[in-house]
């Protein structure tokens, strides 16, 4: 499972990271267009506003996977390994069950705005419908990777201090 | 009222045991919200809040201002404005100190992080401070103060988060950064100043570099002043929208990356991923503080608070200081980003109610902000610097700090008393 959630990641976190230059890009283009060419790119602000979506779902999951979530340590980096990894089952858990709710939620969006197609950006008239899925599959690879660091911080509640801080820390890297 | 304050209480229970913040937000306002209305209403609140939240144009300046600094970071220009900085004022006795706070300022004007300035100063500048026998606790002081200059001067990432959560114009709080941002420059070189003329030892001169030499060191610093003028330019203009700016500085700090074969294409790649990883971590905050925000407009606490401030005929002054106060503390718990989001569903009511410019507001809680940063026990400018200076202790830094932090003080008292400071841009341009 660590696999596949790992290898999800990757290609996420690949395509996030090219959706950045491409939103630099059209942005550019536009600009250059408007004072070079006296032509804007039509429906780039539409085009920027959809690949807000990819940039931040498809990035979700890699964030928590290198465990860059904002946390206060003041209390945190005394806690013992095993306390610690009692805190990260807590936070993961919670932070799990509100991510699974936001997936289903926005499938639900989605599935309902494909039907009515209803949903749709300003000027070129995108439906967003693919658009929440891809937002609704963003928050299921986070659930995803939140239930490895689940799996991860029981090893170490199991395997008692053996395992290394980063381990309790809540990353899933070895 | 009362379910507003259980609501803080049990989320700040939350981040104390170390739940990310955004998580605990998230959590919190739910929950929250799911008791005082219905929980098929806050389920609709995740339906709606997480995706209207992302899919907007004007977020997009988060990840293009960040790629800016990045692709900036790697493109050898803050080593440059140093060396610069250096040849013209580092034969002056703290010379290397007043060069880090002006490199910082210009570093500052292509990235909105405090941190990426300071641990990127600590390695340009640090090795030639002990060169020049300089004391650790002024060194390391100024480079810690100096990246904090990072969040005020812009573009700076608390400013946009700001100016979104309280639709404030961005490019005007932009605008009101600019002045306090050179008086802090000027503010931190004083700092120097002084403790060197009190302390003769703690950082001695060095050779003065010829005029030749000094014009010379100009040249690696043009074109990112060039872009610098464009990008805020632009803004203040009305030529390009935040985003737009934020692109072309993207762009021309990748130009300038590739000129300078500075850049390789795994450095490329790990720019776009650091921008990727800072933008979702963003939003997670984000997503989380617009949820726990329904939920406090829910309980009417900030319009509950905001009557009762009016008609206790409170000093305005008085609740700005309490205001201010509350940053100070939560500075010594929580990051910058943490702090605006939390703070500002009860705060941005109050003092819009009070009558108060948010422009201005804004500067101020970039101030306090920025007082967090350098403040411990959290103090995270120091930890960089000092973690990336093994050899220091800690304790060190911190004491290093202080007199850049009674300045920093001294900056956000005179901003509080003279508003115009902050809002003399803003009001001329517009």
């Amino acid at each position: 499972m660590e696999k596949i959630i790992k290898l999800l990641n990757k290609v996420s976190s690949e395509v996030a990271s090219w959706v950045v230059f491409f939103m630099m890009a059209v942005a550019v283009i536009d600009v250059v267009g408007r004072y070079v060419f006296k032509s804007s790119l039509v429906g780039s602000q539409d085009l920027t506003q959809l690949m807000m979506v990819l940039v931040v779902y498809f990035g979700l999951g890699c964030e928590a996977e290198d465990d860059g979530n904002v946390r206060i340590e003041i209390f945190y980096n005394h806690f013992s390994n095993k306390k610690k990894a009692i805190a990260n089952i807590i936070s993961y858990v919670l932070g799990l069950a509100m991510y699974l709710t936001v997936a289903y939620k926005l499938l639900s969006r989605s599935l309902s705005v494909f039907a009515r197609n209803n949903a749709k950006t300003m000027t070129l008239g995108i439906s967003l419908a693919p658009f929440l899925m891809i937002a609704a599959i963003g928050c299921f690879i986070l659930s995803l990777q939140l239930v490895a660091n689940i799996i991860e911080n029981i090893r170490v509640l199991r395997t008692k201090e053996t395992h290394t801080d980063r381990i309790a820390e809540g990353g899933t890297k070895e | 009222m009362i379910f507003a304050l259980i609501g803080f209480v049990v989320m700040l229970l939350l981040m104390l045991i170390g739940m990310p913040i955004g998580f605990a937000m998230l959590t919190t306002g739910f929950v929250g919200y799911g008791l005082l209305t219905n929980f098929t209403a806050a389920k609709g609140l995740l339906s709606l809040v997480p995706f209207d939240q992302v899919a907007v144009y004007s977020m997009s300046v988060i990840p293009l201002f960040t790629l800016m600094g990045e692709f900036g970071f790697r493109s050898g220009v803050v080593s440059d404005a140093y060396t610069a900085a250096d040849k013209w004022i580092g034969h002056h006795r703290g010379g290397l100190c007043m060069a880090t706070t002006v490199a910082c300022a210009c570093f500052a004007a292509m990235t909105g992080s405090s941190i990426a300035g300071s641990s990127i100063m600590t390695q340009v500048a640090w090795p030639e401070m002990k060169k020049r026998k300089y004391k650790a606790m002024l060194g390391l002081g100024a480079i810690a103060a100096g990246g904090t200059l990072g969040i005020m001067i812009p573009p700076s990432t608390p400013m946009i988060t700001f100016g979104i959560l309280t639709s404030t114009s961005v490019g005007k709080l932009f605008l009101a950064g600019v002045i306090p941002g050179v008086l802090l420059t000027i503010a931190f070189c004083l700092v120097t100043v002084i403790v060197t003329r009190i302390d003769k030892d703690a950082a001695p001169g060095g050779k003065k570099a010829s005029w030749k030499e000094r014009f010379s060191s100009l040249k690696g610093v043009w074109l990112m002043l060039l872009l610098i003028i464009i990008v805020m330019g632009g803004i203040w203009g009305g030529f390009f929208t935040p985003t737009e700016a934020a692109a072309i500085g993207s762009f021309g700090t990748f130009l300038i990356s590739l000129g300078r074969k500075t850049m390789s294409f795994r450095d490329f790649k790990m720019c776009l991923r650091n921008s990727m990883k800072i933008t979702a971590m963003i939003f997670l905050l984000l997503i989380g503080a617009s949820v726990f925000s329904s939920f406090i407009t829910v309980t009417k606490a900030p319009t509950i608070i905001a009557s009762w401030v009016a008609q206790s005929h409170l000093s305005s002054g008085l609740v700005i200081f309490v205001m201010c106060l509350t940053y100070l503390i939560l500075g010594c718990l929580m990051d910058t980003l943490s702090m605006i989001l939390l703070t500002l569903p009860i705060f941005a009511p109050i003092v819009t109610a009070m009558g108060y410019d948010m422009i201005w507001f804004g500067i101020l809680v970039i101030l306090m902000t920025q007082l967090g940063s350098i403040t411990p026990p959290v103090g995270i400018n120091v930890f960089v610097v000092g973690g990336m200076v093994k050899e220091v202790p800690m304790s060190e830094v911190f004491r290093g700090i202080i007199p850049f932090l009674i300045a920093l003080i001294i900056v956000t008292i005179l901003i509080v008393v003279f508003p115009h400071i902050a809002l003399y841009l803003p009001q001329i341009i517009s």
